[in-house]
């Protein structure tokens, strides 16, 4: 069972959220004066998020921490923005995470199964002197570890046996961070409405935010492809279409949702398609269509990310930027600012 | 071309009147999307459901389809558009085609003709022509036996994957041939069920050895930076490294393990103390310190083990969670055999997939040597020969024959 305390370090777990309910709290409430603490300390836990990327770990009182934590999860809602509604979740979790990190095998394996329903076992007695490893269901594991980029992370580098991962104390315990970090994404909400009590401490957080966003952390890309920044991946496919070399439908896919999201008309995709020798225009049409958003769901698919890309030997030729970068899109990115720093210097001399 | 099309679709004809009952339904079949390719214009037909099984027969009946797909998801619609269908799941599916697999005798029995210039090849068909650079390429493959054996052994492997290392069980999963080159794998489990495609794709990466970075992997080296022994208590990855590496040990000359990018001196070192090795690895010499051998070396043979001891598997297919896959019982265009769920370790494609009865004249203008039951036919030159139907079958499948009709 877990105290107050530990509720108050992990504001996720059944117990915390039993609290929460039995306190029976409504948002009315809230605008009495008795609640300030509360609302100081959830708007306070919102602006950490936003500042620093984390949340700090001492409080006074655990009643005011554990009952901050749902209305800093509101306040979330109100703000209707996907930047922060990543940055809380992060920023939160890795609040926990620097609890978990001390607690000791026991309580982590509590943890993970009484609140995230994990398949998770405690060394065995006479293991614990060599190994001092958990076993994680390989499928709670994989959920998790996918989000952690470091080869060491990927399930290939495991021992798998049985459908269980071995993984130290410390590794789980960064399992969970990531496990909890999707559990606050998926309790906060789509929308809400913003009563007028709240009015100035949202006022204050959109500010802030706007500032944070205006650092160019958010830098726009360039209305049209620039090819100089295309990754070898997607210059590869590029060339082979070009010279009407075959390549895979993932290969056409990809370089089809790159090139829509760097800023390439349908016109023109369909345009380099069209050297294909098995060109099929109302085929194409229909797929680059679907692609854009202009068509179907109405939503414009981004292209597989690295990882994938290697699953399906499209990863070609990587240069040193690949390593660090997950995803086409963040080479183009990055290649691009690199680009315009390049000529601004160049205009200078 | 016409004409063999016609033939087929007429022995499909005739045998889905009397057989199409034998279809069985995929687990919970009203939530399943089927598809059907056509013999006309090779139309598709997506976005079907069934309420019941006999629908399903009776729909096939109609049709004669040349194949008949169902999707490895559960919809709650399964005849709406992509978007609307409701995904609730997925069996958790793979392929193993002999096309992925590299066998020698794809260069006696596969061709492929430029259809640019003309130019033809034996073996695999490369991306484009060497000649003219043509890229729109005619690919004529065989079903062989050593080809679908391989593809059989990759079957077995990818289930000791499944069972030792993922821990499902044997019931769980149901085996199919294609009736044609390969064959599928599906697991139908509810841990399994809502894995994603990121998920998904884990799996296919620890099965194919993708990924593997010997730096990062546990374990790997023990504390005097060797491979280790091998023993039967290994098990996963590890077993399996230390099982191929010893394998490797054994078989590979000095020449190849420099091309590996081992040096000569140590290439030269391993070979000639070969035997004292490999009994060193399983335990029964006491020394395993080779001089000269460190842990690159032990990491390149440990990336080489893993080449050799993973399955290989179509990527495409267990990552697609929308994917449709063939319908056991139901018949392949490209030879006449029938898709079956089989028992792998005892499976016999050209004995257990056969779907006609009696026999037929046909003229053959060009076939390998194949097997039906107990019976060897061909080669076949320009001749005009009298066989069991389902042999007919595939020989014009195959554009390798054309019926003689009287």
């Amino acid at each position: 069972m877990l105290s107050k305390t530990d509720q108050a370090k992990y504001p996720v777990v059944p117990e915390a959220v039993e609290f929460v309910r039995a306190r029976g709290l409504t948002i009315d409430e809230l605008a009495d004066r008795s609640y300030t603490a509360i609302l100081d300390r959830a708007e306070e836990r919102l602006r950490q998020a936003i500042e620093t990327g984390s949340v700090s770990s001492e409080w006074r009182d655990d009643g005011v921490e554990i009952l901050s934590f749902p209305v800093a999860v509101y306040l979330t809602t109100i703000l209707q923005d996907d930047w922060v509604r990543r940055r809380f979740a992060l920023a939160e979790s890795r609040r926990a995470s620097r609890f978990l990190i001390s607690e000791d095998a026991e309580r982590i394996v509590e943890i993970a199964s009484r609140t995230f329903d994990w398949k998770i076992q405690p060394p065995h007695k006479e293991e614990s002197r060599t190994t001092s490893g958990l076993r994680i269901g390989f499928k709670n594991y994989v959920r998790n570890a996918v989000r952690i980029r470091e080869p060491k992370w990927k399930l290939i580098n495991r021992q798998l046996i049985d459908g269980f991962v071995q993984v130290s104390k410390e590794e789980a315990s960064r399992l969970l961070e990531e496990e909890i970090q999707s559990r606050i994404l998926s309790r906060i909400g789509e929308r809400v409405e913003e009563p007028s009590f709240l009015e100035e401490r949202i006022e204050r957080l959109r500010k802030l935010v706007m500032q944070r966003k205006g650092t160019g952390a958010f830098l726009e890309l360039p209305r049209t492809v620039v090819f100089a920044a295309m990754p070898p991946c997607i210059r590869y496919l590029y060339d082979s279409v070009q010279s009407g070399r075959h390549i895979p439908h993932v290969g056409r896919f990809a370089l089809t949702c790159f090139l829509v999201n760097v800023g390439a008309s349908e016109e023109d995709v369909l345009k380099l398609f069209k050297t294909a020798a098995d060109f099929d225009e109302r085929k194409t049409r229909y797929q680059v269509e679907h692609i854009a958003g202009s068509k179907g769901r109405k939503t414009r698919y981004t292209p597989p990310k690295c990882t994938t890309l290697k699953t399906h030997g499209l990863c070609i030729s990587p240069d040193i930027l690949c390593n660090s970068i997950a995803h086409p899109l963040s080479y183009y990115r990055r290649k691009i600012r690199s680009v315009f720093e390049k000529d601004r210097q160049h205009a200078r001399s | 071309m016409q004409e063999a099309e016609e033939y087929v679709e007429r022995k499909f004809k005739q045998y889905y009147e009397k057989n199409a009952q034998r279809i069985r339904p995929p687990p919970k079949i009203e939530n399943r999307e089927f598809g059907f390719l056509l013999f006309r214009e090779g139309v598709m037909i997506r976005h079907k459901a069934f309420k019941t099984i006999a629908d399903l027969h009776s729909f096939v009946r109609t049709t004669t389809p040349a194949h008949v797909y169902n999707s490895t998801a559960y919809y709650v619609d399964p005849d709406k558009e992509m978007d609307k269908k409701g995904w609730q799941g997925a069996d958790l599916a793979f392929d193993v085609d002999a096309d992925h697999i590299a066998t020698a005798c794809k260069y006696i029995h596969d061709k492929w003709t430029c259809k640019s210039c003309g130019t033809q090849g034996k073996g695999p068909c490369p991306d484009t022509c060497p000649k003219c650079r043509g890229e729109r390429m005619d690919e004529e493959v065989w079903l062989c036996e050593i080809c679908l054996e391989r593809a059989r052994e990759e079957v077995i492997k990818l289930m000791d994957f499944l069972t030792e290392d993922f821990g499902f069980s044997r019931r769980e999963m149901t085996v199919c041939f294609s009736g044609h080159r390969g064959y599928h794998v599906h697991l139908r489990n509810d841990e399994a069920k809502d894995l994603g495609s990121d998920e998904r794709k884990e799996i296919v990466d620890y099965i194919m050895g993708l990924g593997f970075d010997s730096n990062s992997y546990s374990g790997l080296l023990d504390e005097r930076l060797t491979l280790g022994e091998y023993s039967q208590e290994h098990r996963g990855w590890l077993g399996r490294i230390r099982r191929g590496a010893y394998e490797i040990l054994t078989e590979t000359s000095e020449n190849e393990l420099v091309n590996w990018g081992i040096n000569r001196r140590i290439a030269k070192a391993i070979a000639s103390r070969r035997d004292e090795l490999a009994s060193a690895w399983i335990g029964e010499a006491k020394s395993r310190r080779l001089e000269g051998v460190g842990p690159t070396t032990w990491k390149t043979i440990a990336q080489k083990a893993m080449e050799r001891e993973s399955a290989k598997v179509d990527t495409v297919v267990t990552t697609d969670i929308h994917r449709l896959i063939r319908l056991p019982e139901t018949l392949n265009a490209k030879t006449g055999l029938k898709a079956v769920e089989v028992n792998i370790e005892s499976f016999d494609p050209f004995k257990d997939a056969i779907a006609f009865e009696g026999e037929e004249t046909v003229y053959a203008t060009d076939a390998p040597q194949f097997r039906i039951g107990n019976q060897t036919f061909g080669p076949y030159t320009n001749q005009t020969v009298t066989v069991p139907t389902a042999a007919a079958t595939l020989l014009i499948a195959k554009g390798k024959a054309v019926s003689k009709r009287e």
